[in-house]
């Protein structure tokens, strides 16, 4: 059966009913790969449009789909992404005006932890995003990430063992320690 | 196993991702490796903070994408010829190719228009900005967090495009948030912290407290009375000149008695002389926790002191404000808040090897005797 579900592959409301199931995993991913919703949204759009075009090849193993999901928004974010870190003079100054917000005493660490992870984030390319991603935004364990990214448990490792690593380095400075007081 | 192949496989002993075998073997080689417990508590602070920023990350998809990306499926070359063959958009697709009813559906339209303005024009609009505000600051996870619960609005004030809303959690706290509602976002939240009672108030709090009974038996148990606030009883909230205050009606006093991990609280009508009530508090879980005068924080103090940057700052008139010192994953770690005038400063503490980690500046929301709330301007 086609994921689509309801009737002939091509039918919209079975294509709506499919948009609506998976969009905020789709959201969700897009976002940890690129940190800004205009582009996730962008993503998003991308990646159900590529969902379209592929409806007839698409079987209805849900699991199977959810994964090639997963695979298909990851690789259109590390485009986008690619795209920004060519043109990375203004999403620079963009990423200093993300900063910290003065407050210390009433900005909630969530948001703070979320600033810090972005800019955790930008030290890594997109090939150790994805896995952190998938890791930490979906909960995913290191065998899914490997099936799911079509690469061997081995790389998965090594590239969230470096990943993590590298992230640590960036984030050892006292505002961590301000986030972790708070957890 | 040395200390560089353990340090290969911290991350995957955090993630359990080992045999029984090495796990067991990473475990005794962490009791007895302090350089490598360090690592490891680096490591899980990072996926701590990673889960965290997850978390909060924004993941709600703008309604109206959907409707984006149906339009670029048709504009899509080749996609013309796909037809979603629906009731809906068959009906559609008739409204669009017929004039005639597409001048009925207008006319009825406008009518309906008209009668609901004569009814009621709000409803028509959808919820009011004040309303909107509150439903947004209401459903934000930051305020539920600040509030340790579900949030009920005290009050809401509008101004251009920024909503204020004055919010009260289950425990009595308040927090005010700004809210964009163009975005339809918080973009601030502030947790309102209760004035201390001071001189005369105090002293009304405490005596009106020690005349009740439970009071009585609680303070001969060996519990004692922490701190006197007032509580913000009454709050209304006031954004004349752009700039949110709140008010206080300042007639009602909250006294913290504790005893170990227990709090009580004693609500107090310093007008009526009455105790209100005195009810248990569900303490929140924090990882730091006060730690009274005495020994334990002299010695803290006299680590913190040790530090040039300390020395100096106490040098410059710095007092020692409060000492605290971790619970659970904090344990073995203490921290000191430094105040000199408006400037604050948190001194971090390791204490298994007794040196200041790390020191940096906090900087404080103005408050005005306690009495209002005035937050920094932007």
């Amino acid at each position: 059966m086609s994921p689509f579900r309801r009737g002939e592959p091509g039918d919209i409301e079975g294509f709506e009913a499919l948009y609506e199931r998976h969009k905020g995993m789709v959201f969700r991913t897009a976002m940890g790969m690129v940190g800004d919703e205009n582009e996730a949204q962008d993503i998003l759009q991308a990646t159900f449009i590529r969902v379209y075009e592929s409806r007839h090849r698409l079987d209805g193993d849900e699991e199977a789909f959810k994964r090639w999901l997963y695979r298909v928004t990851v690789n259109l974010s590390i485009d986008v992404y690619r795209k920004r870190k060519r043109t990375a003079t203004l999403s620079l100054d963009h990423a200093k005006s993300k900063g910290f917000e003065p407050e210390a005493e009433s900005t909630h660490s969530k948001l703070e932890a979320r600033d810090l992870v972005w800019k955790a984030l930008d030290c890594l390319d997109g090939k150790h995003r994805s896995v952190v991603v998938l890791k930490y935004f979906h909960g995913l364990a290191y065998d899914e990430i490997a099936r799911t990214l079509n690469i061997p448990l081995g790389t998965v490792r090594s590239r969230l063992n470096a990943a993590t690593r590298a992230m640590s380095n960036k984030l050892s400075d006292e505002r961590r320690e301000e986030v972790s007081d708070a957890l | 196993m040395r200390c560089k192949r353990v340090g290969k496989k911290l991350l995957f002993y955090l993630d359990k991702e080992l045999t029984a075998k090495e796990q067991q073997a990473i475990q005794s080689h962490l009791s007895a490796c302090p350089s490598c417990r360090k690592e490891l508590e680096s490591l899980s602070t990072t996926q701590d903070v990673l889960r965290l920023g997850a978390q909060a990350t924004a993941t709600k998809v703008v309604p109206w994408a959907w409707f984006e990306l149906r339009q670029c499926l048709s504009d899509l070359k080749g996609h013309r010829s796909v037809r979603f063959d629906t009731w809906r958009s068959r009906a559609r697709e008739f409204v669009v190719r017929n004039a005639t009813v597409q001048l009925v559906l207008g006319g009825a339209l406008a009518a309906a228009l008209i009668i609901g303005a004569l009814l009621s024009i709000r409803e028509l609009l959808g919820p009011s900005p004040e309303a909107l505000a509150a439903r947004i600051a209401a459903d934000a996870p930051e305020v539920k967090a600040l509030l340790q619960g579900e949030p009920s609005t005290n009050d809401t004030e509008v101004v251009n495009s920024t909503g204020y809303v004055l919010s009260k959690g289950p425990t009595s706290e308040y927090t005010l948030t700004y809210v964009d509602l163009v975005k339809e976002t918080t973009t601030k939240q502030f947790r309102l912290i209760n004035p201390t009672l001071k001189g005369e108030d105090k002293a009304k709090a405490t005596s009106i407290l020690e005349s009740d009974l439970l009071a009585q038996r609680l303070l001969r148990t060996g519990w004692v009375m922490r701190s006197a606030h007032l509580m913000p009883s009454k709050l209304e909230l006031d954004v004349s000149d752009n700039q949110p205050r709140v008010w206080s009606n300042g007639s009602e006093a909250g006294v913290l008695l504790v005893a170990d991990e227990q709090q009580w609280l004693a609500r107090i009508d310093l007008l009526g002389g009455d105790v209100l009530d005195i009810s248990r508090v569900l303490a929140p879980k924090r990882s730091w926790v006060s730690v009274d005068a005495g020994q334990s924080s002299d010695e803290i103090i006299r680590i913190a002191r040790s530090d040039a940057r300390v020395a100096e700052l106490i040098d410059r008139g710095a007092r020692v404000t409060s000492v605290s010192t971790g619970r659970g994953r904090m344990e073995g770690k203490a921290s000191v808040l430094l105040s000199l005038g408006e400037e604050r400063w948190i001194v971090k503490i390791d204490m298994s090897d007794r040196t200041v980690t790390s020191i940096y500046g906090v900087p404080m929301a103005t408050w005005d005797k306690g009495y209002f709330f005035q937050p920094k301007s932007e």
